[in-house]
C-alpha cells in the first residue's frame, strides 16, 4: 500500500490511496498485490498469474489509464528489501505483473514454468535484467506503458503527422466527380515482376454502391473496409435502405478518430477516398487519418499529389460526364507514373447512374487507354 | 391474467387509410382498466413527424415507452441524417425496437401511416414482435380491429379526397367501436396532406 507511483496517481486525481487501490481491484477483477508483502508469500499459484492475463482482457485499456507508465522502485523504503518487486510492464505484450525478488531469484528454477505462462522472450527479458542489475538490493526498472498519442508541447499530435507522411508516400490515388457518376483511380505498383497482379485489389467496394480506394498502408485500409462493411450492413438491417454514402463516411471516420485517442492503439495509415451514388447523387469523400473528412469534386492523395491536384484544378469541369472522368483520371495518374502505364499496373473503379460500383478489368482499362491515346 | 389478454387490459382501436396523396389515422379516445373506464381523452397517435404518425394499440403504459424510445430513435437520426425519417425506414425501425425485445415484448401493435417521398401515402402495422404487414388500402388494431376489418372492407374506396376519407374513417371508427366495449368514448382523427394537417376529435355513444 505504501507505493509511490500510486500514492502519486492518488494525489494526482485527489483520491485517496485506497481508493485508488480499490479502483484498480475493481478494473482488474482482482486483489491488489502490495509492494510491501513481506509475510505473503506468493504461492505457485499466486494472483500474478491472473493479473497477466487479465491485462489481455477488453479492461486492459482502462487499466493503461490508471496504472502510471513509471515504476521506479527505488522509491521503496530499504527495510522491505526482502519484498521488493519488480513491476514490468511489458509494452509488447502489455503484460502487466509484479515480482517479488526471491521469486525473481529462483525464476531460473522456475524458468519452464513461466515460459508456458509468458512468452519466451518475456523471460529471456526478465533473466536480462536480474543478470545485468547492478544493485542486488535495489532494483530499478524504468518502464513505459503503451499510451495513445499525446500532444506535443506546439500542441500538434505528432502521431498523426506520421500518418499523414505514411499517406505522402503511399502511391498516388485520385478520384473525380462527374455529372452522372464518379470515377476513382490508382496506382498498383508491385515490388516485383514476379507478383501476381490479378491477386491485389486496391480498390473494394464497401457496399454495392459506395466503393474505396486508399493510399498509404494496404493492411490497414482491410481494417476500416472489413469495419465499413459492417457499419453498412447493421444500417441496412436496421432500416431496409441502403446507407448513404454520407452516413458511411462519417461511420469510417469516427472509427479513425478513435484510433487518435485510444489507448494501445496507433493512428490508421491511410487516407481513404470514397466514391457512391445514392439519393444525393453522386458523391466523392476523402477521410484521412487524423478521422477529417472532406467531400470534393476531385480529389488525390499519395505521392505527386500536388502536381496530380494542380492537374486536376486544369482538367475539372462541374460537367463532365462519366467517360470524360475517366479519361481525365487516367490522364492524371499517367503525369507522374514511372514506366510505361497499362490495364494491368493502374486500378479503376467507376459508378454510374446505375448505382452499381464496378471495379474495371484492365481489358476495359486498356481500352480506355487507347481511347486517350 | 393470460399473457394474451394483456392487449386487452386497457382497450384500444386504431386504424388507419390511405386516400389520394393524403392519409387519415383514427383511434377511439378510452383508457380502462378491464372494464371500467379510466379516461375518456386517452391518446393513442403520436406525431412523429410532419408527414409521419404512429399509432400505438394495446397496453398503455408500453404505447407510451415505445413513444418515448420511438421519438429518441427518431431524434437522433433526424440530427445524424439532417433530414425526416421516410415512413418506410421508420416501419424497419419499430420492427427492428420490437423484435430486439423478442421474448419479453411491448404488448403494442402499432399502425404507421406517412406521406413518403412525392408525397405517396404508406401505411402499415405490425405485431407486437415486429412483423410488418403493408397494406394498400387500410390497415387497423387494437381491440376492436375484428369490427373495423368488416366496416372498412365495406365502406373503403380507392383514392378519396380528405374530407371523403374523415367521413369513412369516422363512420367506421364509431360504428366498430360501438361493437366492442373495452374502446370508444369518441374518436380521434388526423386527416394528413402534403399542405395541411387536421385533427379532428368525435363524439360517439359516450358510455
Amino acid at each position: 500500500m505504501n507505493c509511490d507511483v500510486l500514492q502519486e496517481i492518488a494525489a494526482a486525481k485527489g483520491k485517496t490511496l485506497a481508493q485508488v487501490h480499490i479502483l484498480i481491484v475493481w478494473l482488474k477483477d482482482q486483489e491488489v498485490v502490495s509492494p510491501n508483502y513481506a509475510e505473503i508469500r506468493l504461492p505457485s499459484s499466486s494472483p500474478l498469474i491472473n493479473l497477466a492475463h487479465l491485462c489481455n482482457s477488453a479492461k486492459r485499456r482502462r487499466v493503461e489509464r490508471v496504472v502510471r507508465l513509471r515504476v521506479d522502485l527505488e522509491a521503496e523504503s530499504p527495510a522491505s528489501e526482502q519484498s521488493r518487486c519488480i513491476l514490468l510492464v511489458l509494452k509488447r505484450h502489455r503484460f502487466a505483473f509484479t515480482v517479488p525478488r526471491s521469486l525473481a531469484r529462483s525464476l531460473r528454477s522456475e524458468h519452464r514454468r513461466w515460459a508456458t505462462v509468458y512468452s519466451h522472450q518475456l523471460i529471456l527479458f526478465l533473466e536480462h535484467l536480474v543478470a545485468l542489475n547492478p544493485f542486488p538490493s535495489i532494483f530499478s526498472i524504468l518502464f513505459c506503458f503503451n499510451l495513445s498519442a499525446a500532444f506535443s508541447p506546439s500542441g500538434k499530435l505528432v502521431q498523426i503527422e506520421h500518418a499523414l507522411t505514411a499517406v505522402g508516400s503511399g502511391q498516388t490515388s485520385l478520384g473525380i466527380k462527374a455529372a452522372n457518376g464518379v470515377v476513382i483511380a490508382t496506382e498498383k505498383k508491385l515490388p516485383s515482376i514476379l507478383v501476381d497482379e490479378t491477386s491485389v485489389q486496391k480498390i473494394q467496394l464497401m457496399t454495392t454502391n459506395i466503393g474505396v480506394v486508399y493510399s498509404g498502408m494496404g493492411p490497414d485500409s482491410r481494417v476500416l473496409v472489413r469495419k465499413s462493411r459492417k457499419q453498412a450492413q447493421q444500417y441496412f438491417r436496421l432500416y431496409k435502405e441502403s446507407i448513404p454514402v454520407t452516413q458511411l463516411v462519417r461511420e469510417t471516420a469516427a472509427v479513425m478518430q478513435e484510433f487518435t485517442q485510444s489507448g494501445g492503439v496507433r493512428p490508421f495509415g491511410v487516407s481513404l477516398l470514397v466514391a457512391g451514388y445514392d439519393d444525393n447523387g453522386p458523391q466523392l469523400y476523402q477521410v484521412d487519418p487524423s478521422g477529417s473528412y472532406f467531400s470534393w469534386k476531385a480529389s488525390a492523395m499519395g505521392k505527386n499529389v500536388s502536381n496530380a491536384k494542380t492537374f486536376l484544378e486544369k482538367r475539372y469541369t462541374d460537367d463532365m460526364e462519366l467517360d470524360d472522368a475517366v479519361h481525365t483520371a487516367i490522364l492524371t495518374l499517367k503525369e507522374g507514373f514511372q514506366g510505361q502505364i497499362s490495364g494491368k499496373n493502374i486500378e479503376i473503379g467507376i459508378i454510374g447512374a446505375d448505382r452499381k460500383f464496378r471495379v474495371l478489368t484492365p481489358a476495359e482499362i486498356d481500352d480506355y487507354l487507347a481511347e486517350v491515346e | 391474467m393470460l399473457p394474451w389478454q394483456i392487449f386487452e387490459y386497457n382497450g384500444s382501436a386504431l386504424v388507419a387509410m390511405v386516400g389520394k396523396n393524403c392519409f387519415a389515422i383514427a383511434s377511439d379516445r378510452r383508457l380502462g382498466v378491464n372494464l371500467q373506464t379510466v379516461a375518456t381523452d386517452f391518446q393513442r397517435i403520436f406525431k412523429i413527424h410532419d408527414k409521419l404518425y404512429v399509432g400505438l394499440s394495446g397496453l398503455a403504459t408500453d404505447a407510451q415507452t415505445l413513444y418515448q424510445r420511438l421519438i429518441f430513435r427518431h431524434k437522433l437520426y433526424q440530427l445524424r441524417e439532417e433530414r425526416d425519417i421516410k415512413p418506410e425506414t421508420f416501419a424497419s425501425l419499430v420492427s427492428a425496437l420490437l423484435y430486439e425485445k423478442r421474448f419479453g415484448p411491448y404488448f403494442c401493435q402499432p399502425v404507421i401511416a406517412g406521406l413518403g417521398d412525392d408525397d405517396v401515402p404508406f401505411i402499415c402495422t405490425m405485431d407486437c414482435i415486429g412483423a410488418k404487414e403493408l397494406a394498400k388500402d387500410f390497415v387497423v388494431s387494437g381491440t376492436a380491429s375484428e369490427s373495423l376489418y368488416g366496416v372498412c372492407e365495406s365502406m373503403y374506396k380507392p383514392n378519396m379526397d380528405p374530407e371523403e376519407q374523415f367521413e369513412t374513417i369516422s363512420q367506421a371508427l364509431l360504428s366498430s367501436v360501438d361493437r366492442d366495449c373495452l374502446s370508444g368514448w369518441g374518436g380521434h382523427v388526423l386527416l394528413v396532406t402534403p399542405s395541411e394537417v387536421q385533427e379532428r376529435t368525435l363524439k360517439g355513444r359516450m358510455d
